[in-house]
């Protein structure tokens, strides 16, 4: 049991470690905040943004471009280029980017994306 | 990872977001508003300041719908027993959302007070009042501007008490609040 766990463990950890995980990470964590504000709001709340609309497109496309930056970590320089053109558009068109929080989270995560490299096998001679 | 190039990526993308919020502080990138789906109560025991404008304009709320509504914008007042109630439905059934002053004596500074309102009711004294102001010169300093050509109401001073007004929006360029006290809660009264 412990040792299964273990292994899942360490078997996800090698996951994570073959791709740009932690940008991924807060990629999808902006687009969900960047998504939900609206939702969440007090109900006193202002949302600025085009009938709030643009809070859910572009959250569930930071969402998507983490996701991307999951399972196509090849693409991740035009990734990372087009979550920061969404965290930009979000800041001016969705309650300040999810109250900036959703924004800086999202340039974060792409520049992670964008500086991530896959460990390359040891060179010996 | 390539740390020169996280921070080649980060560099620009904050200075472009930095860029945004210094053009939309100053008014240059226009942000869209929308108000949520609700309307507010608004109240004040006694309000005074100067300069009010009062024009119509149109609101949009979160589904879509326009609301006619009339802009309020005070230059500055200073606010006694400020109250702003909002019902809110929860998975738990209707709540109330209060937030106001604890103490009716102390006065809130606020200035640049926007209020986007489809009935309003006081006890006013007015001075200096004019009457079919072109709107659009009125609240030219805040964000709610009237349309040129529309009715507006100037007032240069002015305080009025027990104010009421059903809201869509309430927009202050700075409050100054001693005592906010803040509730949310099934039984909470609404402010009227």
């Amino acid at each position: 049991m412990l040792l299964s766990a273990r292994r899942t463990c360490g078997a996800v950890a090698a996951w994570a470690g073959r791709r740009p995980f932690w940008g991924g990470v807060l990629l999808i964590a902006s687009g969900a905040e960047i998504a939900l504000t609206p939702v969440i709001g007090t109900g006193v709340i202002i949302h600025t943004g085009v009938g709030g609309y643009a809070g859910f497109l572009l959250g569930s496309f930071l969402g998507a471009m983490g996701a991307g930056l999951w399972f196509v970590p090849e693409q991740r320089f035009v990734l990372a280029v087009l979550a920061v053109m969404a965290a930009l558009s979000a800041f001016v068109l969705s309650n300040l980017g999810g109250f900036l929080l959703g924004s800086l989270l999202a340039i974060g995560g792409a520049a992670l994306g964008f500086a991530w490299m896959p460990r390359e096998p040891r060179q010996e001679d | 990872m390539r740390w020169k190039r996280f921070w080649l990526m980060l560099a620009p993308s904050l200075a472009a977001l930095a860029v945004l919020a210094a053009g939309m502080a100053q008014g240059a990138v226009p942000a869209s508003f929308a108000v949520s789906g609700r309307q507010i109560k608004v109240s004040a025991a006694k309000l005074s300041g100067r300069g009010v404008g009062i024009v119509p304009g149109v609101v949009r709320s979160m589904d879509g719908r326009q609301h006619v509504v009339l802009h309020l914008s005070l230059r500055s007042a200073q606010v006694y027993g400020l109250c702003q109630s909002a019902e809110v439905d929860t998975p738990l059934g209707p709540f109330t959302v209060r937030l106001g002053t604890r103490d009716r004596e102390k006065p809130s500074q606020v200035s640049h007070l926007s209020i986007s309102a489809t009935s309003l009711g006081a006890d006013v004294g007015l001075g200096s009042v004019v009457l079919n102001r072109d709107a659009g010169v009125l609240g030219a300093e805040s964000v709610l501007k009237g349309k040129r050509g529309d009715y507006g109401v100037g007032v240069l001073t002015f305080s009025a008490r027990n104010v009421t007004a059903d809201a869509w929006m309430v927009m202050g360029g700075s409050f100054m609040v001693d005592g906010l006290s803040v509730a949310i809660g099934r039984d909470v009264r609404p402010c009227f």
